[in-house]
């Protein structure tokens, strides 16, 4: 798509890697081929990149200062700081989430591979500077807000400095824990081990989430917050990452010789976060560089045997998920985000599992709805020319969906169950309840975003369904969740006061409320069709 | 009523016309070449075929059927091959098979046979239990070719499906499609190779810019182009308005030195 400049060619190929994601993407949609029309492709592009840039900036910045002015205007300079550690704890996760979706893409697209035939230096930084620069560093807006409202609070200038190196390096740890994930994950294993797989993915999710719900709640871990507390107070400044709200924000008052030892200690943290980077980087380069070659040579035996057209659908699932570690990622990804609740069970509002598990089934829907048509990547072409409706796909990967988040919600019971000491035919109720509105927002979002896709697509990617993909679907799962306790709050209500009340019911009539929904919302004569056999 | 007709069919993109007014009849039991330069219309033409795409205006009916009112009845008697295999790579041939077989409900005996013939026809049995992403782009489009005929659809449509088959297996796959045309089915096909074609094709379409620049045996396209000793090269290249390549060659040749 671009002439090759030799002059600096590292931001070029940086900006080249970006847009091709976006061009694979859009180059099959209607509306992108009339727009190149009357518009030339790199600027399209360039605007397109720019304009999500600005966007998400915006929405950061707005968001921030939305929940900073109050206490701005109370200069109330704690709970500015409290809100900073959980703004820099949201910049991690959005970190990891962007730049898994990022090395996905540019691995599955063969993005990197040409390069290798074209007479140029390609340096090693190129996927984390592209990365950076046209995605994760609008990121920061998100913290920009806070920092200002401190400085103008305590006009500090460390908070200010201080604010944005972490910006950078938390979003320097979240790309290589990431890429962790993606070489560790088995790009170059000659073996497909689809259990071997699920293993290694789900240990490093299960660490990655012990070390997210640490940073989250400190409090959790009790022992390391009653030993931080016991520390001298110099020393309780300088403990990275969960005192990052003493770092950057509450150090004003201390000496000038720990605040200076802070700034170093801040120094040397960014300079080990760039080492362990410098080590990572050549090998997720070389995995990205050669991922055409990457393929199993494994031998799996199986007998050539039809099944019905859903379990074909989702055998064929169930194996292109867990036999890539790229696809299994997105599968864990959604999890991640929720491992804090399970270690929040029986305190607070999460003292109902049900809580919790609504919760989930809202966070792990709405993200399976982008992810399970993500996967299917390349072969979308083949479904294309396959007589299988889109209603048909939506059915098959709700149920695949539904399977894997059975798997979770009992594993969420079971804990919940445990540490509650509690256990009855209420949880089962509330499994059973859960599943169905989890099928509904699943098969709405699934049947609406492929919709998006074009009819002649050859391929899939994050970005084939528009800049924000995800803010509607959370929309629309929140809408469906409305629709399902809205009803149910309302007979409740009545309930309570003509005759009885108890959660049993409550989960009970969720449950027939439920039921209406999948009765109005997914089935229909489309679910029932028999196509005529070809034999 | 021929097995396929094409009425007035028009496909736009943006401004770009891609097609430019088709129309053609088919009838069944052919094997029919589509012939054009880059760019000519020749994938975007198959896709509306096979009801992958929706025509901007105009009609495609096959068997009576038509296509894009009813896309999922004519996926049902096509088999699709398309221009780079499109598989799924963490799959082994054989799960790939079986997936195919739930789509088009093949009995397992049928399927099986199926299977066993065109493999070994092909010679690829023995790769059948490794995954698709670690075969060689020949092999992956043997797979390709055999997932297409494995449902014995009416039409087979190849988008350049002879792309990067040894010769054995190209001779094979020429040999079969004849086979299938002498049971009444309907081939179509693109291809850049004009040997390919004209040992082949019953009957050729010329596409270039959108449009047919000539139609029907090599016998009445050497009519159309006033050249009664041409091959189908000479022909191909008359009705493309290409034939005076020796200026292009000679320009080339200066930019060279």
């Amino acid at each position: 798509m671009f002439a090759l400049s030799k002059k600096n060619n590292t931001m070029f190929l940086s900006k080249v890697i970006m847009v091709e994601q976006r061009y694979l993407a859009l180059k099959d949609s209607p509306q992108f081929q009339r727009r190149i029309e009357y518009e030339d492709k790199n600027k399209y592009f360039s605007r397109y990149i720019l304009t999500s840039y600005v966007m998400n900036a915006i929405t950061f910045s707005l968001f921030s200062v939305l929940l900073n002015s109050v206490y701005f205007g109370e200069k109330n300079s704690a709970s500015i700081a409290s809100f900073g550690l959980i703004f820099y704890i949201y910049l991690f996760i959005l970190g990891i989430y962007n730049s898994i979706v990022f090395l996905n893409s540019i691995y599955v697209n063969n993005i990197m591979s040409p390069l290798k035939s074209i007479p140029i230096n390609v340096n090693v930084n190129v996927p984390f500077i592209s990365w950076f620069i046209y995605n994760a560093s609008s990121y920061i807006f998100i913290i920009i807000p806070s920092i200002i409202f401190f400085f103008l609070l305590k006009f500090d200038y460390q908070t200010i400095f201080l604010g944005l190196l972490f910006s950078f390096i938390v979003l320097l740890l979240s790309f290589i824990i990431s890429s962790a994930i993606f070489i560790y994950g088995g790009q170059k294993a000659k073996k497909h081990s689809s259990i071997k797989n699920v293993i290694k993915i789900l240990s490093l999710f299960i660490f990655l989430g012990v070390f997210y719900a640490l940073l989250e709640n400190p409090g959790i871990f009790s022992y390391i917050t009653v030993y931080l507390n016991s520390l001298p107070y110099d020393v309780k400044y300088l403990i990275f990452p969960i005192n990052l709200q003493y770092i950057i924000y509450l150090n004003y008052n201390a000496p000038l010789f720990l605040r200076l030892i802070e700034i170093i200690v801040s120094v040397v943290i960014l300079i080990i976060f760039l080492f362990v980077y410098s080590k990572i980087r050549y090998r997720l380069y070389n995995i990205l560089m050669t991922s055409e070659e990457n393929s199993s040579t494994e031998i799996i035996l199986s007998e050539i045997k039809s099944d019905k057209l859903y379990k074909g659908f989702i055998k064929k699932d169930i194996k292109s998920t867990f036999r890539k570690s790229q696809n299994l990622t997105y599968i864990f990804l959604p999890v991640l985000f929720t491992i804090p609740l399970f270690l929040e069970i029986g305190t607070g509002i999460f003292s109902s599992t049900l809580i919790i598990l609504i919760y989930l089934t809202i966070f792990v829907s709405s993200f399976y709805s982008l992810f399970l048509l993500v996967i299917e990547g390349k072969g979308i072409e083949i479904l294309n020319s396959l007589p299988v409706t889109k209603n048909q796909i939506s059915y098959y990967k709700s149920i695949f969906g539904l399977i894997i988040f059975a798997v979770i919600a009992m594993v969420l019971i079971i804990i919940s169950s445990l540490l509650i000491k509690n256990i009855g035919v209420i949880d089962i109720v509330e499994f059973i309840d859960v599943l169905l509105l989890f099928y509904i927002i699943l098969y709405t979002n699934i049947k609406r975003l492929i919709k998006k896709v074009p009819a002649a697509a050859s391929n899939l990617n994050y970005y084939s369904f528009g800049k924000y993909p995800l803010l509607p679907v959370f929309i629309i799962s929140i809408i469906i969740l409305t629709a399902s306790i809205i009803p149910v709050l309302g007979i409740s209500y009545i309930l309570y006061h003509v005759v009885y009340y108890s959660l049993f019911s409550f989960i009970s009539i969720d449950i027939i409320v439920n039921i209406i929904l999948f009765i109005i919302i997914v089935l229909n004569k489309n679910f029932f069709k028999i196509r005529k056999s070809y034999k | 009523m021929s097995f396929i007709e094409i009425k007035d069919l028009y496909k736009r993109y943006g401004n770009t016309v891609a097609l430019n007014g088709i129309n053609l009849n088919i009838e069944s039991g052919q094997i029919y070449g589509i012939l054009g330069p880059n760019g000519s219309g020749k994938t975007t033409l198959l896709k509306i075929m096979s009801a992958i795409l929706a025509p901007t205006t105009g009609e495609v009916y096959i068997n009576g059927i038509k296509t894009y009112d009813d896309p999922d009845k004519i996926k049902n008697i096509i088999g699709y091959i398309p221009e780079t295999p499109a598989l799924y790579e963490s799959l082994t041939p054989v799960e790939f098979f079986n997936f195919i077989g739930s789509v088009f409900h093949i009995d397992n005996k049928v399927l099986k046979q199926r299977v066993d013939a065109f493999t070994s026809a092909l010679e690829i049995t023995k790769y059948l239990n490794e995954f698709i992403g670690s075969l060689s782009f020949g092999t992956k489009q043997k797979v390709a070719i055999i997932s297409s005929l494995i449902h014995d659809p009416e039409l087979i449509i190849m988008d350049e499906g002879m792309n990067g088959l040894d010769p054995k297996a190209s001779k094979i796959i020429k040999e079969l499609l004849k086979s299938l045309t002498e049971k009444g089915k309907t081939v179509i096909f693109s291809t850049h190779i004009m040997e390919i074609a004209e040992n082949v094709c019953d009957n050729i379409s010329i596409l270039y810019n959108g449009n047919i620049a000539g139609t029907g045996n090599l016998e009445a396209l050497k009519n159309e182009a006033g050249s009664s000793n041409s091959d189908l090269e000479g022909i191909f290249l008359k009705l493309t308005g290409d034939e005076d390549l020796d200026n292009l060659l000679n320009s080339l040749r200066d930019t060279i030195k």
